[in-house]
């Protein structure tokens, strides 16, 4: 009997997973996580096409490009969902009636969570399709009059192709599946035909391994999780590969309760299948919700909109939901200084990692190269540039977003060579093939209009010209390499202060502060003030004298105010904590008393 | 409808007639003065006889190509192209160089605008007498400074375009490999290392393949920079600790060696040894055996020390005798210092008949792959004279290597994008004139333009390695075995020569 809830159901849920995804888990940051890009390029296909498996990961990759689109991508990604939904309601071959129609929703559920996981591989999804797509053609090919031995040639077939395009893991997934469907078929000759399922999944990856790819037995036989990815299979994901056999296991279990159907009438009611429709829905909206890790989504979406320089939104962002993250408090930062309050706002935000958040590469990560190098770029520091440019594409050779960098970068350096190599591989990603013709307009050798000619000339405009050896672990030395060529380079000034202040060194703050008159403040910016009011008073305490400066009055009343609470508190900083927080939070005196890394000894662990 | 038919007819005729009007004939084209833009370079360069299909792309606005490829006896091949990319049928191209080895093989390259046919000037391909060894050697890595990820060991079939893996770390846990090596380009003894994770220096000698671990608590480092000996019984390998800092302006880096000396590890008694002279307080690196095996070449240069500029640091060629049978080391014997060759001089490779030394001249230091100055040098051993090669460029070229019968000359260039390591070839002849070098070709010809991968360290090789790879990942995988140190080394080395000073390790 046909269902005739399942299409308006389907295309329900349908619709729920696409706005979970569109809106909540939202494409673009997971594209921004992993930076996947495909090429058309010969040499990318090919890379993919030297080992079992590999073709499942180029196809992912394939539709892994289109979230870049948040709307496409969504879409996309629930047209997959569909169609892994459409094999599924093949895959049961004993239908359970009201009972189990809604079992065909349970990868949809499992896959919708998986994909809410911002580092989940996409190769597993193509491959679970694939097994899918495999198991139907091996049922059709059984079910077939053919003799039994091209029935085994064919078999053989279905068999090869599915190895090579998931390779070994899912391929005993997949045979483990065939073998349950014929045993639970009960035809006759199964010991003959489990056997020679047997057979093929032993000699296929030992051919493969010896003869014919470059990879071991072990990979050859279990090869599970794509290599290079750092993506760390759990207890989902297992699940996920194991529906189908899991699947069919059901199918015979519905066959059971088919056969006393008349027993468990309930179970065959409309009202049951609501309440499994309804069950479902919520699992689907609780699993996905609950799934996104906030911290790591915050952490992506403030990433992402200094990637799209949308400093604004990101300041609105870091503002609602505080962070103490180290590239939170990075991006925060720059944010600040593209909107021109970083000497006034600075400690508005979380600046609990000192210096480590204001530059990322005196503790290496993976997730620190890319914003290293924009830091860099925003600097006109175009030798760093293009260092963590590079450092970051052996790391993730086909990010799209690292190759424009390094284009940008390259151009602003005048390296057009170099530019226009990343260009012609930028326009192999059909994704980027517009952004790719974009960059191809600024090489000098074409007289077309430069969307980044500005910004280009600006950063070209700041590149230092005295060579120096780069200070790594004491960035400083380098800013003062940069003012030294560029006295009017407002950035490398506000975070050499920016440094000094989080470095808790007031005196090299007070030696070099004065560097910035040029850039016109209309006074003195006041998280200065701040620092010079505090090493007046210092030194006023150790009987010496600091040149009289003009504080705004309220800077004055301010750092009375702190110190008459610090002393109402006997001086005892613990206790007076809690006040000075609420009233002076956003002080750079509070930040040298409690939260800078040198008073609180806060240590940087990198894995 | 008959009527109907006719008029369809006639018009599909006319529209024929007209366009093949338009295309004009080729042989009414005006001659232009100047040789065509090619990507890569093949105009006028030689090539060996057993080389792959020179695929070019003709960089000139036009629609249509034609271009002939005329033999001696006036053959030709001839390819028609739309788009500009000349790619010439395998089994033709080998027919032509059989046909014209040692002949040069003309060049007309047409093309036709809107208007008319062009024939830019001819250029010709000459086909050297000499084979070149049939494989290549290299890595292929991303450009980085301190991080890798992917990377492979790779073996090009120069006759062909086929290329496959000799070792990827897609297998060994994502781990660094580097520095493969032959002895004397014979692939059945190759030997490269591994680093990080499954660390060693495998070694492949006929059917037995073995993983060491070179560092023992006498050395300083695990071997580096490798050279086997002609007799394939020992490797010598320079020790180095390594370090590099980068440039704020323009430059991107500097490596260089805090300390290094060289030691030779006998595969058959799984011993290191050294001589003092070898192993003294100075900087000796970039080993490489004579091809009769009685004297290793190598690079010298004095001891680390803050008084000296890294721009100072020059290293002279050197060469030490030694004795396979017994291990006897003589004593040092300067070749060919860095003042007399106006620069700092690495990467010795003598040819394979003994005549010359190929050496990259820098102006400082050893790591000349990120020194733009870096021009590889012919020393000829007969007459002790030393000359800048013609083929050098403006950017960095530098890593070579010889074919067997010593009448080629593989070198990593800069020149292409100022950005990424390709492998070019130079023929060079008994007087050690070399010529204009081509790049390896490719079956796209527009392969370099988009590939960002370094080929680093071009080793040619007479063929390709044959290994049973599952073992080869297994044994790459397994625990390297240590190797002792020769207990019969004097004082020197047994005392330490060869540990680095602790200020210098911090």
């Amino acid at each position: 009997m046909k269902n005739k809830w399942l299409h308006p159901t389907g295309f329900f849920l349908g619709m729920i997973t696409f706005l979970l995804l569109f809106l909540w888990v939202r494409p673009e940051l997971i594209f921004h996580a992993q930076q996947l890009g495909f090429s058309t390029s010969e040499t990318f296909f090919s890379e993919y096409a030297a080992y079992p498996g590999g073709m499942a990961e180029y196809i992912s990759l394939f539709l892994f490009q289109f979230l870049y689109y948040p709307f496409w991508g969504a879409l996309i990604y629930t047209g997959l969902v569909a169609l892994m939904i459409l094999f599924v309601k093949n895959t049961l071959f004993v239908r359970g009636g009201k009972f189990g129609v809604v079992l065909q929703f349970l990868p949809l559920v499992i896959i919708a969570v998986l994909l809410s996981d911002y580092s989940f591989h996409h190769y597993f999804f193509v491959a679970v399709i694939f097994l899918f797509a495999g198991f139907w053609a091996f049922k059709k090919v059984f079910r077939s009059q053919l003799t039994t031995l091209i029935r085994f040639f064919f078999i053989l077939v279905i068999y090869t192709i599915e190895y090579y395009l998931v390779g070994g893991f899912a391929l005993l997934v997949f045979t483990v599946s065939s073998m349950l469907y014929l045993i639970l078929a009960k035809r006759p000759g199964i010991l003959l035909n489990v056997a020679f399922l047997a057979v093929l999944n032993i000699i296929i990856p030992i051919v493969s391994a010896r003869w014919l790819f470059f990879i071991s037995y072990h990979d050859a036989f279990f090869k599970l999780v794509p290599y290079f990815s750092k993506y760390e299979p759990g207890f989902m994901l297992h699940a996920f590969l194991l529906t189908l056999p899991f699947l069919i296991l059901i199918s015979k279990l519905l066959s059971f309760y088919r056969n006393g159907e008349n027993k468990w009438r309930f179970l065959n009611s409309v009202y049951f299948q609501a309440i499994q429709y309804i069950v479902i829905v919520i699992v689907l909206i609780a699993g996905v919700l609950l799934e996104v890790d906030r911290d790591e989504k915050q952490k992506l979406t403030i990433d992402y909109l200094a990637h799209n320089r949308q400093w604004g939104k990101l300041l609105e962002l870091a503002g609602e939901n505080t962070s103490t993250d180290r590239l939170i408090q990075f991006q925060t930062t720059r944010a600040l200084y593209h909107t021109g309050q970083l000497p006034e706002k600075m400690f508005d935000f979380p600046q609990e990692w000192g210096i480590d958040g204001l530059f990322l590469t005196r503790y290496f990560a993976d997730e620190v190269l890319l914003p290293s190098t924009e830091l860099f770029f925003d600097l006109g520091y175009l030798n760093e540039a293009i260092h963590y440019g590079n450092e970051a594409m052996s790391q993730n050779e086909n990010s799209p977003q690292v190759t424009q960098q390094l284009i940008l970068a390259n151009l602003a350096a005048g390296n057009e060579a170099s530019a226009k190599m990343y260009i012609t591989e930028l326009k192999t990603y059909p994704v980027f093939r517009n952004k790719a013709c974009e960059y191809e307009n600024c090489l000098s050798e074409n007289n077309d209009e430069c969307a980044y000619e500005q910004i280009i000339k600006e950063k070209a405009a700041l590149k230092p010209y005295t060579d120096f050896i780069v200070n790594r672990m004491a960035p400083q030395s380098d800013l003062l390499n940069l003012l030294r060529d560029h006295p009017d380079n407002q950035m490398a000034y506000e975070y050499l202060m920016a440094f000094y202040l989080l470095n808790n060194d007031l005196a090299s703050f007070v030696k070099y502060y004065s560097l910035g008159k040029q850039f016109g403040y209309p006074s003195i910016p006041t998280l200065y003030q701040q620092a010079l009011i505090m090493y007046a008073y210092e030194l006023n305490r150790q009987g010496k004298t600091f040149a009289r400066l003009n504080y705004d009055e309220a800077v004055v009343d301010d750092f009375t105010e702190y110190l008459s609470v610090l002393k109402s508190y006997g001086g005892n900083r613990p206790d007076a904590q809690a006040e000075l927080q609420k009233k002076f939070g956003n002080t750079y005196w509070y930040y040298i008393h409690y939260v800078s890394p040198i008073t609180t000894n806060r240590k940087i662990v990198v894995e | 409808m008959k009527r109907m038919k006719s008029i369809f007819f006639i018009a599909l005729v006319a529209v024929f007639i007209v366009s093949c009007s338009n295309t004009g004939d080729i042989d009414d084209y005006v001659q232009k003065e100047n040789a065509p833009s090619l990507y890569p370079d093949y105009t006028n360069v030689t090539i060996p006889p057993n080389i792959a299909p020179l695929n070019f792309f003709v960089e000139e606005n036009a629609d249509r190509f034609t271009v002939n490829f005329i033999s001696h006896d006036g053959k030709k091949i001839v390819i028609n192209s739309t788009d500009g990319v000349v790619d010439i049928p395998v089994k033709k191209w080998r027919k032509l160089l059989q046909k014209n080895t040692g002949k040069d093989v003309i060049v007309e390259v047409f093309a036709k605008d809107d208007q008319s046919w062009h024939k830019f000037s001819t250029f010709t391909i000459h086909i050297s007498n000499d084979s070149i060894d049939s494989h290549l050697a290299y890595r292929l890595i991303n450009v980085g400074y301190i991080l890798w990820k992917k990377m492979g060991l790779y073996m090009r079939d120069l006759t062909s375009f086929s290329e496959k893996p000799l070792m990827v770390n897609r297998n060994t846990d994502g781990n660094c490999m580097n520095c493969h090596s032959f002895c004397m380009g014979n692939p059945g003894q190759t030997m490269f290392h591994m680093r990080a994770k499954h660390a060693g220096t495998l070694i492949i000698a006929g059917d037995s393949m073995k993983k060491i671990n070179t560092k023992t608590p006498y050395t300083m480092s695990a071997g580096v920079y490798p050279s086997w000996h002609p007799g394939g019984k020992h490797i010598a390998y320079s020790i180095d600790i390594v370090n590099q800092w980068f440039h704020g302006v323009d430059k991107r880096n500097e490596v260089y060696d805090k300390a290094s000396d060289i030691i030779v590890y006998n595969i058959e008694t799984n011993t290191v040894t050294t001589s003092p002279d070898i192993s003294t307080k100075n900087r000796e690196t970039l080993p490489c055996w004579s091809p009769d095996g009685k004297y290793l070449y190598y690079c010298s240069t004095a001891p680390m020390n803050d008084s000296i500029g890294w721009l100072e640091v020059r290293y002279d060629l050197l060469r030490i005798a030694f004795n396979a049978e017994t291990s006897e080391w003589g004593k040092p014997d300067t070749v060919l210092t860095s003042e007399e060759a106006g620069g700092s001089i690495t990467f010795p490779r003598v040819s394979p008949n003994g005549k010359f030394i190929a050496f990259t001249r820098g102006s400082h230091g050893y790591f000349t792959i990120y020194n733009k100055t870096s021009d590889i040098f012919l020393l000829n051993l007969e007459t002790g004279n030393f000359e800048k090669c013609t083929f050098n460029s403006d950017d960095v070229d530098s890593f070579h290597s010889w074919s067997q019968n010593s009448r080629w000359l593989v070198f990593s260039s800069k020149r292409i994008d100022g950005l990424c390591t390709r492998p070019f070839f130079t023929h060079i002849d008994e007087n050690g004139h070399s010529t204009k070098p081509f790049v390896m070709p490719q079956k796209d010809p527009l392969f370099y333009k988009g590939f960002k991968n370094n080929y680093n360290v071009p080793e040619l090789a007479i063929g390709p390695v044959n290994v049973n790879r599952p073992a080869l990942l297994q044994k790459a995988r397994d625990k390297a075995s240590p190797v002792m140190f020769d207990p019969n080394v004097d004082v020197n080395a047994l005392s330490g020569a060869t540990r680095i000073e602790e200020r210098l390790l911090h």
